[in-house]
């Protein structure tokens, strides 16, 4: 249906007033493939995808499809499909009309303009609707037919503005996973702005952490949740504990709050360098204080919060290495109630080690 | 009792004075216009008023500057109205100062003002395009106001943006997509314009056009019963009119999105 397309972003700058929105942006998306630019709010995602898309023009930088610059094609001319945060449906058009007006704008014949709206609302599983009105559609078939009237286009690229933010959860999960499904089926080009880690990390072959205008870290959702290159990536994407550190020595680190030290096997880092220790939850494990057996790597800690997270319990600890969260299977959290004594262990695989700002 | 437990007593003597204040007169006038004798009533009166050729002159008259004047009205406000609402919000007080001035300057100093201006050239003076752009100035504060509600309504930016990336340009957005959801704020705006436009006295006048309304008032000093026979026709076109924007605009409020959400 589509025909795919590479996506150059090269020294993106945009400011509004005193503030850059858009600090010096350098993107690459291969053709086919689905990046994710996920930020908080006012991290400049959305005025990147609205410049690639032709509605704000930077105030220096390039985009480029397929190697040709379009910084010069207006919105209309750039051959991009787009899907809002909100419902943009026509409203006093069918779900049909709506697919087939960029058709029509484009002179094509009434049975092709039929024959591609059948197809794209067969693909998006609503070719009963075609009829209805938008405000005779929910949120989540709204953003569907949103979604086919952008592909029916035949989009170079496919630009997606946090489509999925106005609808309830059990919807924005399905939706979700039907985007990719759709997507990696055509094998379109996509660029995804989200604010929400959990559906980056899910849909996306790569992720652009944003903040302050400027991409933080670009990788695959692996990388991005297992190896961030700062200590904002680590803690915006998922959850993570942060540990004020200096390198003992060639194969150890002691904290600052306790001078514990922990042995995590030879690095290059030279002797009393300040670091940050990034630890997620799950790089901590739990045992109940009577099983410590002597070990003085064990750390104690009393357990202050228990947080219910379904398959796993988060526990919030007091300890001299200050509080710390850990996630503990669901089935174990109930043999450590509030308040009781447990010893905790760093995984010293699991620690991600950053200089100190 | 309910009822008046619902509805304090002083709410009903209100009720009662504000339709009697309305209604009355209106009643003195449909009785006045159709007595024909000490004791006789018909529509007689009505007779004259249709029959008289000066009656359909000066409304068909009327009706074609009023068409003039809303086009005109339409086609310089549509585009303006969406202009600042999408690229110049910074513009909105100022164009909303300019569209209440023609509450402020009445329609004489206008006329004496658009006489004096043109005075070089008396064709365009005597011209009836010359009225349609005079009424398109007093009828700047219900356009404005119309299309502005309308267009505040909708989710512009959305739409517009929806728009351009399946490739449509400003004015095929304009056309295709925002004005079919401006229909009834381009009715309000156009019925609005029609009654200011059949009832504008001071500048057709000064300007020597027979309109409608100078027809009503040139009735209204000569013939008293035919005049209260007008005024009911007239109030007849004003709920005709009125009508017709509720046939027209009905059921259309239910096709605006249900949520616009930024």
């Amino acid at each position: 249906m589509t025909g795919s397309a590479g996506l150059m972003i090269a020294a993106l700058r945009k400011q509004f007033g005193e503030t850059a929105a858009v600090d010096g942006v350098d993107l690459e998306i291969k053709p086919g493939e689905f990046l994710s630019l996920l930020g908080p709010s006012g991290s400049g995602k959305t005025t990147v995808l609205r410049i690639v898309a032709g509605f704000e023009e930077p105030d220096s930088g390039s985009v480029l499809v397929n190697g040709s610059s379009i910084d010069n094609t207006p919105a209309h001319k750039r051959n991009m499909g787009m899907v809002f945060q909100a419902y943009s449906l026509f409203p006093t058009m069918t779900t049909r009309q709506n697919i087939e007006f960029g058709l029509r704008l484009r002179g094509m014949s009434k049975r092709e303009r039929a024959d591609k709206a059948n197809e794209a609302l067969e693909l998006v599983r609503l070719s009963s609707h075609g009829d209805r009105y938008a405000h005779q559609l929910s949120g989540g078939e709204q953003q569907r037919v949103a979604l086919a009237r952008a592909l029916a286009l035949e989009p170079s690229v496919l630009l997606l503005d946090e489509p999925l933010s106005a609808l309830d959860a059990k919807v924005r999960l399905h939706l979700r996973d039907e985007i990719r499904a759709i997507q990696s089926r055509l094998g379109i080009t996509t660029l995804y702005v989200t604010h929400d880690q959990e559906e980056a990390l899910a849909i996306s072959d790569r992720i652009a952490v944003m903040s302050t205008g400027r991409v933080q870290q670009v990788g695959t959702p692996a990388e991005i949740y297992s190896a961030p290159a700062s200590s904002f990536v680590a803690e915006f994407v998922g959850t993570t504990n942060r540990l004020d550190c200096r390198v003992c020595d060639d194969e150890a680190i002691a904290f600052d709050s306790s001078g514990t030290r922990l042995v995590l096997g030879r690095h290059a880092l030279q002797k009393d360098t300040l670091m940050v220790a990034l630890i997620r939850p799950e790089g901590i494990s739990i045992t109940p204080a009577n099983g410590s057996g002597g070990d003085e790597s064990l750390v104690a800690a009393a357990i202050r919060r228990h947080t219910f997270l379904g398959a796993t319990t988060r526990l919030e600890l007091e300890s001299p290495l200050g509080v710390l969260l850990a996630d503990v299977p669901s089935a174990n959290a109930v043999s450590l109630p509030l308040g009781s004594e447990v010893l905790l262990s760093l995984d010293a695989s699991a620690v991600r080690l950053l200089p100190r700002p | 009792m309910a009822a008046l437990k619902r509805f304090p007593l002083w709410s009903w003597f209100w009720l009662l004075f504000a339709a009697a204040y309305f209604l009355l007169p209106l009643y003195a006038t449909l009785e006045f216009s159709l007595q024909t004798g000490a004791h006789s009533y018909g529509l007689g009166w009505y007779g004259t008023i249709i029959h008289d050729p000066e009656f359909r002159h000066s409304l068909l008259f009327s009706l074609r500057l009023a068409l003039e004047t809303v086009a005109l009205s339409l086609v310089l406000m549509i585009p303006t109205v969406y202009g600042i609402h999408l690229w110049l919000p910074s513009a909105r007080p100022v164009v909303e100062f300019i569209s209440v001035l023609p509450f402020v300057v009445p329609p004489i100093a206008l006329a004496v003002g658009v006489i004096g201006l043109f005075q070089g050239v008396p064709w365009f003076i005597s011209s009836t395009q010359l009225l349609a752009l005079l009424y398109v100035i007093q009828a700047l504060p219900f356009t404005y106001r119309a299309l502005d509600a309308g267009m505040s309504a909708l989710d512009l930016h959305t739409l517009s943006d929806a728009a351009k990336s399946v490739g449509a340009s400003w004015p095929k957005t304009l056309w295709h997509v925002v004005l079919p959801n401006l229909r009834t704020a381009v009715l309000a705006a156009s019925f609005l314009t029609i009654a200011i436009v059949l009832g504008e006295y001071t500048i057709s006048s000064l300007l020597l056009f027979n309109t409608f309304a100078v027809y009503i008032q040139h009735i209204g000093r000569t013939e008293a019963y035919s005049a209260a026979a007008l005024a009911i026709l007239s109030f007849g076109f004003t709920w005709v009119a009125m009508l017709a924007i509720f046939v027209l605009t009905r059921g259309r409020a239910s096709r605006r999105p249900i949520a616009m959400v930024r």
